[in-house]
Order: C-alpha cells, then structure tokens, then sequence
C-alpha cells in the first residue's frame, strides 16, 4: 500500500492531479490506481448514497500519462440511479462485479464512458465520472457533491517500491501480487542464479530482501548477473551485495546487505525468515542452511545447476534443478542435494554456468515461491523440478500427499 | 544425435542405443537401474550422500521422468538420460 506521501507526492507532480485535488475531490493514489472518495449518488431506494470511483492510474516514471488510454472506472456503491429512479445511462450496462482491487478496496461496477476524443488527463476523466453520478444527487440534495474538500487520511507505509508498481493496477492484479508481501526473505548467495532471483523478487512486495555473500563483485560476474554493469561499477571494486543492493535500490526500499558467507556461526540470523533461497554452491554449507531451516520449520528453496561440455560435438548439456521445502514437506531434499564434501574433490567437476541458465533455475525457484504463496495456482505441489536441456524436459517430483 | 537403430537385429541379443549425458552409448539391459545409468555416464563414481546425481530421462514418443536411488527404469532405443550433480548456482 503506498503511503499518504507517496500518494500525495505524485498528486503535486501532476497537474491534472494536482487539479482534481484543488477543486475538492477526495484524491488518493494508492497501489497504482487513482481513488476519488465519497461521490455522491442516487441509489435503488431513490436515496443518497456515496461511493469511490476508481481508475487504474497509469505513470511514466512519476508523471502521469496523457491521453488517458484506459476510459473505464471501477466503483465500490450500488448502482447508480436518477433522481427519476432509473438507472444511469451512458455507463456501460455491466452486470454487478466484485472484484478486490487492492487491500480494504472491492469494486462492485465497472462503467464504460468515452467522450468523443477520450480523456485528455485524469481531471477530466475523474470529474465527468462524478458528474455524471452526482448530478442527480444534487438533484435531490443541492448541497451535496463529490468535492467535499475534505482531507484524506493517513494510511500505512508499507508498501518498499520508491514508485508505484502500476504494471500489477494496470492488469488489476493487485489483490494477487499483496499475496506475495511476506515480511522478509533472504537470498543466500549472489552468484548467477541467486542473482536473478534477487531481479525477480526486487518486483515483488516483499518488504524486507536481506543478501548474503561474502564475495566481491568482479568482471566475470558482471557476465552472469541480471542488468548491465558499468566500468566504472567494476572498478569501485563493490562487494557482490552492496553492487545488488545499490542496484535495485534505485526501484524499492528494503534490500540489507550481508557482506558475508553463511556458516555454523551465523545461521542463526536465518531464524525470523518467511522463506530463504538457497544458491550456494558448498554442500557443506547447504547443509547448515537446510539443516538449520527445517528445524525451524521455515520453507526455502534450494537450486542447482550442473552443465558439462560434450567434447565429440562441442555442446553444452545439463540440468537445473529446483527443490522445495516446506513445513509440511522435508524429507526428499536429501535425495536430491548434495549436503557433505567439498568443491574440488570432485573429477568430474566444470563449473560451468551460462546466465540464461542462470536466469531460468532462478525463474523455476521464482514461480515455484509464488505457488507456496498463492499467487499462481499449484494442482500437483511439486516440490522438485528438473529442467533437462537437451531433451527440453521438465519434471515434476515429490508431490505433496494431499493431491498424489 | 543418436544413429538410431542398433545394427543387431531384435532378439535375444538385442542392444539398446540410448544416450547419456549428450554421448550415444549402446547397453544390452532391458532395465537400468538408477546407480547403473550414474556409473555409464561417470565410471568409477559411487553415489553417496557426496555425490548426488540428479537423473533425468526421456524417451521421443514415450514418458518422461527422474530417477532417484533404488529405481530402475525400462530401456528402449533412444532413451535419453542425464545425469548431473546440480549444485551449482
């Protein structure tokens, strides 16, 4: 939910919210829709009611876009009446909806008005959506209307973006993302996969997204990382966490950096987590990490990748690899992670890692995590997947009991 | 990848063109088991709580799916397993 100042910022850098605002209207912007409270209405029973119209509120950057591309508006009363006790017209004649927009806001209609021309700027588009409502209140009440003057409330500062996430209002799938604003998530290591997944999580509304990496951010890195990296970013020097968190500090509040690796001593500062993505390359260490996560019952999830070269035609196989773990499901993760011995005990080891693979092992642990949320639907809970390269394969393992 | 058809003709000696790890490689068994097809594709390597192998297979016309210890899969020509260790990241 943006704060009342992130609304109230984007209302002063904007004329045609700005206008809104100083004709009276109860202007709100919150999760990437515009609000104006308590307009004024005729209901069925032919008495005064009032209701919020709503539109999804589209921005570039912090200015809001004009000609309004998007004519339609949400609203959360009954349907609108005359002062004759007929329906309005000119709204569009949908049914009744319930849809949750955002937190504490259902629409219950949705009205379709297009002036010839469209709507030029959300003034124009928010005050002929009130007039239209609220000329037959004033009908029946003079005094009554939509520009009530009064102030708005406060409401929580929560929400870690620095500007509104308007790709999730836009679509009206805000109710959906909320589902994934656990309090805080941890991401142990910012290699190439853990990376990517901190690409994807960063646009997400988890509130706090803590990195753990004790490595510093080189040249090869830069290869295997989500954005692109400058010179002079290399040459500072950073440390792979204060690189991420300065670079996706520019979208979102709540990243904290831990210049560090995990180990018996520090695990502990695990134990508050929602949920932890595990991209560690030591089996060791994966151990201590797991071990400690089932114990205290918190989910997370571990991937893995492994890539060889085939000499006789020079090409690339391999597998990624990604493991759920839940409170209620932790016993398979043995079977499919390595938890003891060292890198560089192993022959066969290559090491080697191409960024689109990155990039999808953390896609897979991405969509899996957003399936323990909620946000999409999960018919088999699998809690292993495999994507096989050379015979374009995916799989799905160690299904929970409630659907095997 | 594969050359197909074994030249054997089908019988009881009947060899199986399959692949491993992106390499064709020819078996007589009509069932692997999981530690057989993680010895073909690294000779000599034991699995053991160090050395997990993840094991994919997947046939053209046929299922798809893992294996993890104690399973055997049913071979066919042209099977396709690979067997890695995914624990990079």
């Amino acid at each position: 939910m943006a704060s009342s100042s992130m609304s109230q910022k984007l209302i002063n850098h904007n004329p045609d919210l700005r206008r809104l605002q100083n004709e009276g209207y109860e202007v709100e912007c919150r999760d990437g829709y515009l609000i104006v409270h308590s307009v004024p209405y005729v209901n069925a029973s032919g008495t005064l009611d009032w209701g919020d119209l709503i539109s999804a509120l589209e921005l570039s950057g912090e200015q809001t876009c004009s000609p309004v591309r998007d004519h339609q508006v949400w609203f959360t009363g009954s349907l609108p009446h005359t002062n004759q006790g007929k329906p309005v017209s000119g709204l569009g004649g949908q049914g009744e909806i319930r849809q949750t927009l955002t937190d504490g806001i259902e629409a219950r209609y949705r009205f379709s008005n297009k002036p010839s021309g469209g709507y030029q700027d959300y003034f124009q588009k928010m005050s002929r959506y009130a007039l239209l409502l609220s000329q037959y209140a004033r009908a029946i009440d003079p005094n009554v209307s939509a520009q009530t003057f009064k102030p708005i409330p406060e409401t929580d500062e929560t929400s870690p973006f620095l500007y509104v996430d308007s790709a999730s209002s836009r679509t009206g799938i805000t109710a959906v993302s909320q589902k994934l604003a656990m309090d805080k998530v941890g991401i142990i290591g910012l290699g190439g996969t853990g990376s990517y997944i901190l690409d994807q999580l960063a646009k997400t509304p988890i509130r706090e997204i803590h990195l753990f990496d004790g490595d510093d951010f080189q040249q090869h890195n830069a290869f295997r990382a989500p954005g692109a990296a400058s010179l002079q970013a290399l040459q500072s020097q950073p440390s792979k966490v204060g690189y991420f968190e300065d670079m996706y500090g520019h979208m979102r509040n709540g990243l904290v950096a831990h210049h560090q690796f995990i180990d018996e001593t520090t695990v502990d500062d695990l134990a508050e987590f929602d949920f932890v993505f595990i991209c560690v390359d030591r089996p060791v260490v994966r151990k201590i990490i797991a071990d400690f996560l089932t114990k205290a019952e918190i989910p997370f999830i571990d991937v893995g990748m492994d890539i060889t070269l085939v000499e006789e035609d020079l090409t690339l196989v391999g597998t990624c690899r990604t493991t759920l773990s839940t409170e209620s499901k932790s016993d398979h993760i043995s079977k499919y992670a390595s938890f003891t011995g060292e890198r560089g005990d192993d022959l066969y080891r290559s090491n080697i890692q191409v960024a689109d693979l990155n990039a999808l092992n953390a896609t897979l642990a991405v969509i899996k995590w957003k399936k323990y949320c909620g946000f999409y639907q999960d018919c088999y809970l699998e809690h292993q997947s495999c994507y096989s390269i050379n015979t374009h394969q995916l799989t799905r393992d160690e299904l929970s009991e409630e659907v095997s | 990848m594969s050359n197909g058809k074994s030249e054997q003709a089908p019988g009881q000696n009947k060899s199986y063109s399959i692949i491993v790890n992106g390499r064709p490689k020819e078996v007589t068994q009509k069932k692997l088991s999981y530690l057989e097809v993680v010895q073909i594709a690294f000779p000599g390597e034991q699995p053991s709580p160090q050395r997990i192998y993840t094991v994919t297979f997947s046939n053209p016309h046929g299922k798809d799916g893992t294996m993890v210890e104690g399973q055997e899969e049913v071979i066919k020509d042209g099977i396709i397993f690979n067997v890695t260790k995914t624990d990079q990241s």
